[in-house]
């Protein structure tokens, strides 16, 4: 394999000598060693949930499922409305992700391609309220959405992201990617502004955007404290939230809590491992931007 | 024509109207999770709906039943119909928010004359009653032995015991037997407790030892608590002694409740609806249920803070079929039914006599049961889990000296009545 | 209105028609769920504010005189330092190792064992937090399994005073380490050949190269990762609301859920936007502080 092009960083030496070889075992081993602290717990995971809570308990744990078994799967659909949470979650992750990158980019294009008054000050108070924290703002959004019965509701649950500052921060940065001359161009031979955004800025950004849509679909996917706030409806519970109450009422009951688990990793994983490039690539560029 | 035209449009009227009849009543109905709960509502919804085809209930289970039920009173999105603890009423109650028990469902003196006084407590606010209590919620009343854990200690719960329905005469005589169902390990720490105390409930424990030993944290005269006594001292010590000295438990190990459904408690104080979630969680489990002995002193003094109980909202749209559904689940058979499948202690008091129940801990409630101070402290809740239990905790954890941690307690208390008496 | 259409009908007026039609709703949105609250809640912190109770009044400073002698106060914020502490230079030294070995390996290796590290970083928190709490059973699970195992004495890890805060970071630095080392391997990734070409010319050692060149360039992941998780950590909630819910005793009640359960359990939102102000206040001075240090002594 040798050092590739960027294998300098540690060693710039083209030969091989004996210290260039032992960092690169000590560096293999650390690697294999950190895979194996990231993905053993799922490991663990998986494996419990096919033992009965007597085996999940037992001193010293068995590895390999004695007599594994479907059965706490089975009773943990039949406990809690599982495939609902999942749809609920999909949903509200999908809805406000399409809503987020509308705004977003329609934001940072206008704040990047057009001059208006005010432009600066807007951009920067917008800019500024990334500094506030949730806990702030909760609170009262809360009482807001309980005088516009918010509560357990769609709308409620997305109350909280389909307008994303760090989005049209983001978006911003990315519009010097669309040179200027395009946009005057188009609107020389008569495009609407609209059509100019649509046609012309959406397609020239597509990769930002899909780093974008990945980021806000994963916080959204995730997002916990929101949904625990705005659900008290069992058939409103996000993944996130139907989970953490299914520990709380199942505690004792690692088997179950083991499977539930699963069963809301595994589609994430699957959707993760094929898609996995645009992922990591997504994370890089909203990192760096 | 004219004429014609007002005809149908009261014909139509007429129609909607009854269909509107017709249609079906829906009332809300939200209820905690405990595994054995969700059974014995789900019996009584069934029940109802059978007898009421034109009343739709839907049921909401809650798990973070504590955190959600003031947050859906402040959204206005509260149900119709609440399986609520007695801690937790008199807030409510105060404030407005829920439905004074009607006439033709209970007078006040009817009331007093079928449930235990000492539960109703919790219910009322300026003597009026705002809720039917169902049981009593009691935490530490009894002990729990995994049989097949005591068999493994070469041990067996004495005979007498199991005649007499409780385990041993005295603490020592329980404690002593408790110490040889722990297993420790090399470094010293418990593997196996014997005898679940601490982290789950421990304030009823607390609060019991203060009445068994004669004291009183409640200064009704004062408005106001007071744990810096000799009571609360001894009891604080007394517990002390049992973990550090006995090493019944630990602060440090799971909960009482956890440890013992996990089986890695021989025996755990508990309340009685243990047994609900033992029978349905914890396959195959051997197990005996026995009253606890005092701490101090020979009565079995415990406290009571109101137990669970249904209350109607006071913006109920349907206050008809809100009142019908609790009518319905106060009916004595279907009360029954409930304090069975739950296993908690019926505050129904013809109960007390009947022998469904005999096997139940502690009936003696008219005589045993204190009030915890629902009227005096308001939001038992708050009370209970953000001030007493830390404060208790702190000191097991050697985190505070007992005088601290009552001091702690005693100020924080009155802090909070004050502030929800101005 | 005639004139109105007109002024719509020119460039001039298709243009500030375009940016009122989609920048309008999102400046509304954001006075309506951003400024709105932000005003309330300051407000609210001169006011005993309660949505069901019937005596919301001013209260003055009381709230901020509350905050002050609230053990509580003193507690949360301590454990919130303490977990940040923790978390930060455990997250950061983690994934900068993992991303510089990273670098290191073919692009299919790479490929292979990112996917790994990420597996943390895509899978929910809760059902993480779940994972753990098992691992960490004092009687029933993996980790005091392993220290029996060796003979050494079994810990009480989320159940401990004095581990649970440790615990907590560093199950928070295993959910995060995948995300923090692609930023950085990306970083690394960015950095030409030729400075290091040149730099062997020169006749630097790999050691020298690494911090003389590498954590220089590196400044800005450094800075985007740092105040991330920074902002982050002192939010810290979901974990400790799953995990622990903020025992043993106060041991791992942090700011974040404090605010909740003032605010949203026991609706004493005054009191709750106060603590949440404070929180805002110490985010806003951490921040500043490590802008101002990254930027003054890492020049070059």
């Amino acid at each position: 394999m040798g050092p590739g092009p960027q294998g300098g960083i540690l060693i710039v030496t083209q030969t091989i000598d004996r210290k260039q070889v032992s960092i690169r075992i000590i560096s293999y081993l650390t690697l294999v060693l950190g895979a194996i602290i990231s993905v053993g717990p799922f490991v663990w995971m998986i494996l419990g949930s096919f033992k009965p809570n007597v085996e999940v308990m037992r001193m010293p744990p068995t590895f390999w499922p004695q007599s594994p078994s479907l059965k706490n799967y089975v009773t943990v659909v039949e406990s809690i409305p599982f495939l609902r949470y999942y749809l609920n979650s999909l949903f509200i992750g999908v809805a406000v992700t399409v809503l987020a990158l509308f705004t977003s980019s329609i934001t940072g294009h206008i704040f990047h391609h057009h001059e208006f008054k005010g432009r600066t000050v807007i951009f920067a108070t917008i800019l500024a309220t990334m500094m506030i924290p949730f806990q702030v703002i909760m609170i009262p959004l809360y009482k807001v959405a309980i005088d516009l019965k918010l509560p357990n509701t769609y709308l409620g649950l997305m109350l909280w992201g389909p307008v994303s500052t760090f989005g049209i921060f983001m978006m911003k940065q990315f519009m010097h990617s669309v040179p200027m001359d395009l946009i005057e161009a188009a609107r020389i031979d008569g495009a609407g502004h609209f059509r100019i955004y649509w046609q012309i800025v959406l397609p020239l950004i597509r990769p930002a955007l899909a780093s974008l849509g990945i980021f806000v679909f994963m916080g959204n996917w995730d997002s916990f404290m929101w949904p625990l706030i705005i659900v008290s409806k069992t058939e409103m519970r996000t993944l996130p939230l139907g989970l953490a109450m299914f520990i709380h009422q199942r505690g004792v009951r690692n088997d179950l809590i083991m499977a539930a688990a699963t069963m809301s990793v595994i589609p994430v994983l699957v959707v993760f491992l094929s898609a996995q490039r645009h992922f990591v690539k997504g994370i890089t560029l909203t990192g760096l931007k | 024509m004219r004429r014609t035209t007002v005809c149908l449009v009261l014909a139509l009227m007429m129609l909607l109207v009854s269909s509107s009849a017709l249609a079906k009543t829906t009332i809300t109905f939200w209820h905690h999770s405990n595994i054995a709960w969700c059974d014995a509502w789900e019996k009584v919804v069934g029940d109802f709906e059978k007898e009421y085809p034109d009343i739709d209930v839907q049921v909401e289970v809650l798990p973070d039943f504590g955190d959600k039920v003031m947050s859906a009173f402040a959204a206005g999105t509260e149900p119709d119909v609440i399986d609520m603890i007695g801690s937790m009423l008199l807030r409510y109650a105060r404030e407005g928010l829920l439905a004074e028990v009607p006439e033709f469902v209970m007078t006040p003196a009817q009331l007093n004359e079928a449930f235990w006084p000492v539960t109703l407590e919790s219910y009322s606010f300026e003597g009026k009653y705002y809720g039917i209590p169902f049981d009593f919620n009691v935490a530490g009343t009894g002990v729990v032995f995994n049989q097949d854990l005591v068999e493994m200690a070469g041990l067996e719960v004495p005979q007498e015991w199991i005649e007499t329905r409780q385990a041993g005469k005295s603490w020592p005589e329980l404690a002593n037997f408790a110490k040889q169902l722990g297993m420790v390990d090399r470094a010293g720490n418990i593997m196996q407790a014997g005898l679940g105390m601490v982290n789950d409930h421990e304030h009823s424990d607390f609060f019991a030892m203060i009445f068994q030993q004669g004291g009183d944290y409640r200064d009704f005269e004062n408005g106001k608590v007071n744990f810096e006594t000799p009571e609360a001292r001894n009891a604080l010590q007394f517990f002390l002694d049992a973990l550090e000295r006995d090493k019944l438990h630990s602060i440090k190990l799971p909960s009482r409740f956890d440890m013992f459904m996990e089986q890695t408690a021989a025996a755990t104080i508990g309340g009685p609806w243990y047994k609900g979630v033992i029978d349905r969680e914890v396959e195959g489990m051997r197990y005996v249920r026995l009253n606890l002995p005092p701490f101090f002193g020979s009565e079995p003094k415990f406290p009571v803070k109101g137990g669970w109980g249904l209350a109607v909202s006071r913006r109920t749209k349907n206050p008809e079929a809100a009142w019908k559904f609790v009518q319905f689940a106060m009916r004595p058979e279907n009360m029954k039914q409930w304090n069975l499948t739950t296993a908690t202690v019926p505050t129904y008091k013809p109960f007390a006599k009947d022998p469904d129940f005999a096997h139940e801990e502690t009936l003696d409630i008219a005589e045993y049961g204190v009030d915890m101070g629902a009227q005096l402290i308001i939001d038992i809740d708050q009370f209970i889990w953000l001030i007493v239990t830390p404060e208790i905790q702190a000191v097991f954890h050697g985190e505070k000296s007992i005088d601290q941690a009552l001091k702690a307690m005693t100020d924080k208390t009155n802090e909070m009545i004050a502030k929800l008496r101005r | 209105m005639g004139r109105l259409s007109q002024f719509f009908s020119t460039e001039k007026g298709r243009k500030a028609g375009f940016i009122g039609l989609f920048l309008g709703p999102i400046l509304i949105y954001y006075i309506v769920f951003l400024f709105y609250p932000l005003l309330s809640s300051l407000i609210w912190t001169f006011m005993d504010y309660n949505p069901i109770g019937t005596s919301n009044q001013f209260v003055g400073l009381d709230n901020y005189k509350t905050l002050f002698s609230d053990p509580l106060v003193r507690t949360t914020l301590s454990n919130t330092l303490i977990l940040t502490a923790f978390i930060i230079p455990g997250a950061i030294t983690v994934s900068f190792v993992i991303a510089l070995a990273l670098n290191d390996l073919s692009d299919r290796a790479r490929a292979l064992f990112t996917t790994a590290y990420f597996l943390p970083v895509i899978t929910s928190m809760i059902a993480c937090a779940a994972i753990w709490m098992w691992l960490y059973h004092p009687s029933r699970g993996f980790f005091n399994f392993i220290l029996y195992s060796l003979g050494l004495p079994t810990q009480r890890w989320l159940l401990d005073t004095h581990l649970v805060k440790p615990s907590i970071a560093v199950f928070s630095v295993w959910k995060s380490m995948g995300f923090n080392a692609v930023i950085f391997l990306a970083a690394l990734k960015g950095i030409p050949d030729y400075y290091y070409e040149a730099a062997r010319l020169d006749g630097a050692s790999g050691w020298k190269m690494t911090w003389n060149i590498t954590l220089p360039l590196l400044r800005p992941a450094f800075m985007f990762v740092l105040i991330t998780s920074f902002i982050g950590t002192l939010q810290i909630f979901t974990q400790v609301y799953v995990m622990t819910g903020g025992g043993p005793v106060h041991a791992s009640r942090v700011l974040a859920l404090y605010i909740y359960e003032r605010g949203i359990k026991y609706l004493e939102m005054g009191y709750a936007s106060t603590l949440a102000w404070f929180l805002f206040v110490i985010i806003m001075i951490v921040t500043l502080i490590q802008m101002k240090v990254l930027n003054t002594d890492w020049e070059y």
